[in-house]
Formats: C-alpha cells, sequence, structure tokens
C-alpha cells in the first residue's frame, strides 16, 4: 500500500471511562451507517479510554467502523483532560472535534453538518446543544429512580437507531442549553475547530485535575468562542444525547453532587478568577429543519422573548 | 455606472425593473456593498435590466452608487419580464447568479453574506430568501387598508433605513407575503430573491419566454419550482433575512378589478408548461443564518404553523418532504454522473465541436489555474482538469513533477471537484539532463504550494521511480502520468514498471509523444505504442498520449471517455483535438489579457 493515506477532514476525540454500554452507543452514532451524507474517509473518531474496572476495550470499539483508532491509558488523576490532549495529538484531520463525555450519543446530521460548517468557514467553531434522555434532567430523574433500565425501555420506544432524529421527542434541554438556540449557552459535548485553532488554544487547560475535569470543558468552550475570528455555527436542529451513567455530575444523588459541584467550582474560581461568565457570542443556525425540533425551537423564542 | 471590475464576480445578482424608479433605486441601495454586511465587492456584480416605460430610473443615481452596479435599458416589445431576464443572464459573469425578477424588493444587510456562504457549502445550494410585505397587510389589499406610497416612505423613514445597520427593522414594519404565509417550514411558492448555480439556472431552461402575460405571470413559480425539483439542488433558507414588497402598482401585488380573473389565467398557463398541476415543491432546507431579534416573531409564527403542519400529514399519512425524496440523496460532493445539459439553446462558441454527446467540459465553465509556470504542459492543461474530473480517481500518480505544472491542475480538479482521492508526486526534484540540474528553489516552490493548496490528499514522493514503485499494489493506480526522463529507453522502462500498477480500465498519460528534439524518445516509443492499445493522441504543443489499459467495468464510462475512445473513431478525433486547442488557446489569451490589464484597472477589457 501506499504510504500515505488521504487525511480525514474531521478527527472526533471521544473520551471514555467505565461506560462500555453507553459507548458503545455512542460508538455507534458516529459510524458512517448512522451518520447521514458521510463517508468513511470523511472522518476518524479517536477513542481514548482511561482504565478501569469496566472497560469498553478495543474489539468493541472498533466493531461499528473501520475509521475508528482505540487507544487505551493508564491514568492517574481522576481527569479526562490529559486523555483529551493526548487524543487530540493522535488526530490526522484539518479539523477536530472533542467529545469530552463518551456517554453522549448524536443525532445522525451532526458530522454531515459539522463537515458543511467547516467549508463555510475554516476557522468556524461548531458546536451541538446538549440534550438528556428522559423526561427530566438526569440529575433530578436518578432521585425518582431514573436508571439504564429506564433509559432502555425509553430507546426501544423509539426504535433507537432506526431514526435518529427521534431522540427528540424522548429528551429534554441539558441544564448548560437550557437559554436554548438563539444565545451561546455553557457548554457543549461536540466542540469542533480547526487543529489551528486547537493548537492556539493549548488545548484543554490540564490544571483542571479533578472529578470529571470539572469545568475544563466549559473553560474550552468559552475560550473557543471568544477566541478572535471565530464565527460560532450551532447546529441548532443536532443533538448529543446523555445517556444514563454513573457521571460525577448527572448520575449521583444529590448529597454527593453537590459536594463534588462546589470543589470543582473552587477548583475553577482558582484557574479562571472571575472571568467565568458564558461566552456572550450570537450562534449562526445551521442545519435541516426536521419536525422534532419544532418543540425546542418553540422553547428556545420563548428564553430570548423573555429577556 | 462604476468602472467594469476585472476581478471576475464569483454572483452576478439580476434585478429586473419596469416602471418602478424609485423603487428599484431601493432595491439597488439595498444590494450596494456598502449596505451588505461582510461582504467584498469584488465578489458580486449587480445587473439591472430596466424594459423602457414612461418614468425608466436615473442612471447618474445608479452611477454614484458603490460596487460593481450595471445598468442596462432595453426596449421590450412583450409585457413579460422573461426576455429580460434572459438578457441579465447572457450578461451574468458570476459562476452564481441572483434572481429578483420584480425589482421592487429590498433586501436585508445578511443577504450576499449568506448566498455566498451557501455556495461554499455547496455549489449546488438553492438558496431561498423568504418574502415579506412592507406594510401591516399585504399589498394586494392597500387600498382597502390606506396604504399607499407615501404610508411607506415613512415607515422606511421611521426606522431609519436605509442606514445598513437598521436593515434588521424592516422586519418590524412589515408582514408575511402571500407566497410563504405559513412560514419557513411549510413549501414555498416561489421566491423573489433566489440564488442558484448558473448551470442549474441552463439546465432548467432559463426564463422560458412562453410566459408572456403581464409580470411574467406565473414565470417565478414556475422557476423556483423547477430549481428546487432539479436533481442536484439542496435548498438553503436564509433564516433571519428577508426581501421586502415595495407598494409600485404591480400586476399581482396591487388591488385592482379582475385580479382574480388574472390569476386563474395565470395558473392555467403555470399547468399547461408546466405539464402538471402545480404543487409547492416540499423538499427539505438547510437553515442558515442568524436569527436578530426583529425576524423572531416571525420564527415563532413558523415552528407553530410548521407544527400544525406536521401533525396534518402525520394524521394523513403524508410525508411532509415528499418531493425530497424523489431527488437523489443529497450529498455535498458534486454527484459522479456528468452535468448534462438540456440542449434548448444554441451552443456557445467553442461548445459546438462536442454538444452532440451534451457533456459540458468544466474546463471552460470555471478553470482558472492556481499554479502557472513555465512549462510545455500548458498546452494540455484544460484536457488535464477535465480528465481528472471525469475519472474521478481514488489514486492518481504523476512520475516526473519538475515545477508542478501538470501536477498541480490534476490536484486542482481533484480539489474544486470533491473528489474523494489521493494523489502522489514522484521527482527528485533534482533536475535532468534535459532539464539540467536545479535547484532546491524548485522543489521548496513545489512543496509549498502542495502543502498551502492541497493538504491532506496530495504527497510529493521525493525518490526515484523505480524506488517508489514497492509502495504503490498492482491494479491500483486509477490514472497515471508519465513525464520523466524522455529518452526512448527511459520512457519505455517507466511504462513496463508501472503499467502492472494500473487499475484495468485506468489511463496513461504520456507527455511529450510529438517531441522530437536532443535524444526525446517519447514520440518513438509512442509511435510503436498507440496501435497495439486503445489510444489517443494530442498533436498540439508537444503532444499527450492518452493509454487505457484494457478490462474493468465500462458500462457507466464517463462521456469523456467515450468521447476518446469510442465517438472519435468517427471522425478520427478530430472534433475533440480542436476543440482542446481552443480551449488551450482560450485560457492563454484569457491570463495573457489579466496580466495586460493588472495595474490598470480602470481600462475596459478589449472586448
Amino acid at each position: 500500500m501506499p504510504i500515505f493515506r488521504r487525511a480525514p477532514r474531521l478527527s472526533v476525540v471521544v473520551i471514555v471511562y467505565k461506560m462500555p454500554e453507553q459507548a458503545d452507543k455512542t460508538l455507534y452514532s458516529l459510524s458512517p451507517a448512522y451518520q447521514h451524507g458521510v463517508n468513511e474517509r470523511d472522518y476518524e473518531v479517536i477513542v481514548v479510554e482511561n482504565h478501569s474496572d469496566s472497560l469498553l476495550g478495543r474489539e468493541r470499539a472498533t466493531q461499528h467502523a473501520g475509521n475508528v483508532r482505540y487507544f487505551h491509558r493508564n491514568e492517574t488523576e481522576r481527569t479526562p483532560v490529559h486523555a483529551i490532549n493526548f487524543g487530540a495529538s493522535q488526530a490526522r484531520g484539518s479539523h477536530i472535534a472533542i467529545m469530552i463525555d463518551g456517554a453522549r450519543m448524536l443525532s445522525p446530521g451532526v458530522l454531515r453538518h459539522a463537515l458543511d460548517a467547516f467549508r463555510l468557514d475554516a476557522e468556524a467553531a461548531v458546536s451541538v446543544p446538549g440534550y438528556h434522555i428522559g423526561h427530566k434532567l438526569q440529575q433530578v430523574a436518578v432521585n425518582e429512580g431514573y436508571n439504564e433500565d429506564a433509559e432502555q425501555v425509553l430507546l426501544h420506544g423509539i426504535e433507537w437507531p432506526s431514526n435518529g432524529y427521534r431522540l427528540f421527542d424522548i429528551a429534554v434541554l441539558s441544564g448548560s442549553c437550557q437559554g436554548g438556540f438563539f444565545q451561546a449557552n455553557y457548554e457543549s459535548n461536540f466542540i469542533g475547530m480547526s487543529m489551528r485553532k486547537w493548537k492556539a488554544l493549548g488545548g484543554v487547560n490540564p490544571r483542571y485535575n479533578d472529578f470529571g475535569g470539572g469545568n475544563a470543558n466549559l473553560d474550552l468552550y468559552k475560550r473557543l468562542l471568544e477566541y478572535p475570528n471565530t464565527p460560532f455555527y450551532l447546529l441548532y436542529s443536532e443533538g448529543s444525547f446523555h445517556q444514563f451513567h454513573g457521571g460525577v455530575t448527572t448520575g449521583t444523588l444529590r448529597e454527593e453532587r453537590e459536594r463534588v459541584y462546589k470543589l470543582l467550582d473552587e477548583q475553577d474560581k482558582q484557574i479562571r478568577g472571575d472571568n467565568r461568565t458564558p461566552p456572550s457570542v450570537r450562534p449562526i443556525l445551521l442545519g435541516s429543519a426536521h419536525p422534532h425540533i419544532f418543540r425546542f425551537l418553540n422553547h428556545s423564542l420563548s428564553r430570548v422573548q423573555a429577556v | 455606472m462604476t468602472a467594469y471590475h476585472e476581478k471576475r464576480p464569483l454572483l452576478s445578482i439580476i434585478v429586473i425593473a419596469y416602471d418602478m424608479p424609485r423603487q428599484a433605486l431601493n432595491t439597488l441601495i439595498s444590494l450596494a456593498p456598502d449596505y451588505q454586511q461582510g461582504v467584498d465587492a469584488d465578489d458580486y456584480e449587480v445587473i439591472l435590466v430596466e424594459n423602457r416605460s414612461k418614468r425608466n430610473m436615473d442612471a447618474e443615481a445608479i452611477g454614484r452608487l458603490p460596487g460593481n452596479f450595471r445598468y442596462f435599458l432595453r426596449d421590450e416589445a412583450g409585457v413579460s419580464p422573461a426576455p429580460a431576464i434572459n438578457f441579465g443572464f447572457a450578461q451574468a459573469r458570476g459562476r452564481f447568479i441572483g434572481l429578483m425578477i420584480d425589482g421592487a424588493r429590498l433586501v436585508t444587510p445578511g443577504v450576499v453574506k449568506y448566498a455566498l456562504m451557501a455556495f461554499r457549502m455547496t455549489p449546488d445550494a438553492m438558496v431561498v430568501v423568504p418574502g415579506y410585505h412592507l406594510g401591516e397587510n399585504e399589498q394586494q389589499f392597500h387600498l382597502t387598508h390606506g396604504y399607499s406610497e407615501e404610508a411607506e416612505q415613512q415607515l422606511l423613514a421611521d426606522i431609519g433605513w436605509p442606514e445598513s445597520a437598521n436593515g434588521y427593522r424592516l422586519f418590524d414594519i412589515s408582514c408575511w407575503s402571500g407566497a410563504n404565509p405559513n412560514g419557513y417550514f411549510h413549501p414555498f411558492m416561489e421566491s423573489n430573491c433566489l440564488f442558484i448555480n448558473a448551470q442549474v439556472f441552463r439546465d432548467i431552461g432559463r426564463a422560458d419566454e412562453r410566459f408572456d402575460m403581464p409580470g411574467g405571470g406565473a414565470l417565478n413559480l414556475y422557476l423556483y419550482r423547477k430549481a428546487a425539483m432539479h436533481p442536484r439542488t439542496q435548498s438553503v433558507m436564509l433564516v433571519g433575512e428577508g426581501s421586502f414588497h415595495q407598494l409600485h402598482g404591480g400586476v399581482t401585488t396591487s388591488e385592482v378589478d379582475g385580479r382574480e380573473d388574472l390569476l386563474k389565467r395565470q395558473s392555467d398557463q403555470l399547468c399547461a408548461l408546466l405539464g402538471e398541476p402545480f404543487r409547492s415543491p416540499t423538499v427539505e432546507p438547510i437553515l442558515l443564518g442568524q436569527a436578530k431579534a426583529p425576524s423572531l416573531r416571525y420564527l415563532e409564527r413558523s415552528v407553530q404553523r410548521g407544527m400544525d403542519r406536521v401533525r396534518r400529514c402525520a394524521g394523513r399519512q403524508e410525508d411532509p418532504f415528499a418531493d425530497q425524496a424523489l431527488k437523489p440523496e443529497f450529498r455535498l460532493a458534486p454527484v459522479q454522473t456528468p452535468v448534462r445539459i438540456i440542449a434548448s439553446r444554441p451552443p456557445v462558441s467553442g461548445e459546438g465541436q462536442i454538444m452532440k454527446t451534451l457533456y459540458m467540459p468544466p474546463s471552460i465553465k470555471h478553470f482558472e489555474p492556481l499554479h502557472m509556470v513555465f512549462s510545455t504542459w500548458v498546452d494540455h492543461l484544460p484536457f488535464g482538469y477535465d480528465l481528472v474530473t471525469a475519472l474521478r480517481p481514488k489514486m492518481l500518480v504523476e512520475l516526473g513533477t519538475h515545477k508542478g505544472l501538470s501536477y498541480f491542475t490534476f490536484c486542482q480538479a481533484m480539489k474544486e471537484n470533491d473528489i474523494d482521492g489521493v494523489c502522489y508526486a514522484v521527482d527528485t526534484f533534482e533536475g535532468d539532463a534535459h532539464t539540467d540540474k536545479y535547484d532546491e528553489s524548485v522543489f521548496n516552490a513545489v512543496n509549498n504550494h502542495n502543502r498551502q493548496h492541497y493538504h491532506g490528499f496530495s504527497y510529493l514522493m521525493r525518490m526515484f521511480f523505480e524506488d517508489a514503485l514497492k509502495h504503490f499494489d498492482d491494479d491500483s493506480i486509477e490514472l497515471l502520468h508519465i513525464d520523466g526522463f524522455h529518452t526512448y529507453e527511459a520512457v519505455s522502462a517507466d511504462f513496463a514498471n508501472w503499467y502492472p500498477k494500473v487499475k484495468p480500465g485506468g489511463i496513461i498519460l504520456f507527455h511529450d509523444v510529438m517531441a522530437r528534439l536532443q535524444d526525446f524518445g517519447a514520440w518513438k516509443f509512442w509511435d510503436e505504442t498507440r496501435g497495439q492499445h486503445e489510444t489517443f493522441t494530442f498533436n498540439h504543443g508537444f503532444g499527450l498520449g492518452v493509454l487505457r489499459k484494457p478490462g474493468g467495468d465500462r458500462s457507466n464510462d464517463h462521456p469523456l471517455l467515450k468521447l476518446l475512445f469510442e465517438d472519435a473513431k468517427a471522425d478520427d478525433g478530430a472534433g475533440l483535438r480542436s476543440f482542446y486547442v481552443h480551449a488551450s488557446k482560450h485560457l492563454e489569451n484569457t491570463r495573457k489579457l489579466k496580466r495586460l490589464t493588472q495595474g490598470q484597472p480602470q481600462q475596459q477589457p478589449a472586448s
């Protein structure tokens, strides 16, 4: 074979830790079998799994598509940030997208429209609104008995993965995206940019070395959107959907969660000082207008008109 | 009128006016680069075609506008704008066109920027700008509501129009247009500000002049449906932008006696010319744009009406985007099938030779070489570009790259046509007895250009051809270009070594097959070889031989391959040969002209 291969346009870095079932679904949702209008050579998926007693493993990670590269690492700190920076260093694409939480699966147009956006402007920042599967935020639902089994029933009900857009019918906007589609919000589990910009930003800040990376993702999102010459494209009619797992902030009981939040918040204050407001950048909307999104468009309108 | 700019614009916006001087001037003001935000004035031109009336436009006022405005006043015997549109299209220099069939519509400040962005996303975008009417009521009912031109001018003055910063306040003083009363998530009947690829406009037969009723009758609905149903177009709706109709006593937008009867006759003509009853095309749009505050109330209504529609469709078990299903699945990459022209027009010059196959070589439409260096390959650039576009090779290899003229033409075709393949240039970049030794600057220039433009799919292999061989599998290369050391022995060896690497049905190009200087021997090799294979020879310049390896699936051969290896038998290839002689001459002349006029922007180009 030739010594060089065609470089993919986009490298998606997915971080996995103690969530084999959820990550398996996430990776299926990233495969060309599920994503519309893209083929295997357009992008690559870089899975970085931090070691745990509940591993996804190479075989499962690579079973859905030929464009997945799997890395298993030992991590001494309880944070994904080193895994992210490592994954990004493996990327071959001209653009990169970070999915800090491997438990979030995607709707079927994310990759196609992310590639569209980079075509529109190579220096674009691209993000996808976040949702929680279920009819309440999972950090609330967990106190009412929501668990993986309840989620299975919901997914079964929409015959996932036959029409990925039906995920919207069984989901709510995640807390950080409550502001809707007409403002920038706090963060996203799909943050895309050019490789050049990623390097200029210096990747995710490794000082976020506590549970789940703390506010590392919010920090990255804010720094990216506020970076000069960075038009912000919001794939408003796509989503990343959080599946229930024992995650730090979404899957633990209330008292424990509040204690952890406080710790993370203090670390964030130490790192960022007072500059912690969400980025105030007006998004450019891009995406097809499928009917499952209308409910959330309506919600988003109510959020800006109330202001 | 402002100076005729040297740079060819990407987009030509065609505006038609008749008996509406004040309104049409407003429309032009809204299209000028000091009102349109985030655009380069050189990226677009506005072609105003006015059919003469008692009240014509003020040419001097148009001349004072910044930007590329071209004004044409013509005498029209009929009452339809269709011939004026086609006249405007004939003047258009852009690869993309905007159609504003009713010159009385002014637009918001992001229309041009977002239209150009949509074409960056896909050259086959059909960009739809939603329509609105100034005033609180649709203007066909203006008499009933006491709305007048004076009232409208007051409304515009109240919002501080035409200050660009106030452009979006147009939404505050308007209402939905009757063409899209239910908003963005319902199918549109038409768009009065529509952007499409010029080729799509040709494909749908341009403005059909059989629409001969006043105002064109239902011509605009016809054009919209045809464009939407064109197999390659993808509808892109500019949410947050709009075109706003000003009152001007137009045919259907005024309150006049007999309006109902007129609409009926228009509808009859539309159905007759469509050959079926008219339905608004139900294609699924991609929404693009920033929804600024003044436009949000329209979005809100759109969402509500959209939800109603989805429920209705579900109740009837109808697909809300039924027409989308009739189109081939949308892919960003240009489709594999070649562009076919609907032969409803006389061929343009240079095209006649090969019109019979309905194949339009892409090099004559939009090829401008990015990388120009001195090389005898200059005579074959259009063919090189077309061949790569036709083959869409997964793997392309060039043996002997030197300064890269041929190689980067191939790469440019790969990139511009979104071809999913890899290119390799094999060369030591040190020169040989025919080129003489050259220094490192040659490699550096090639390497830099490659990195800058073709990163990710094009690779330089700095080594001897023999050393590169082992990196390629047998039957893997779809296009091989042999242009190394030119002695008989060297060319024969390159062919023998590399032939097994070429995929059955693949193409091998040989340069310099007509050059009989020094100890060049490619001509001798070609003389011996051409009879034993399927070949085609270009005699001009230093000559280019095209050889096709036997085998492979030929059932879906591209028209260019048919022209080379089948149709050429009829006239011994004379037609195709002379076409590419002209094409390369044309390219050279265009370049010369550009060189001559550079630095003298005020000079009119020779016509």
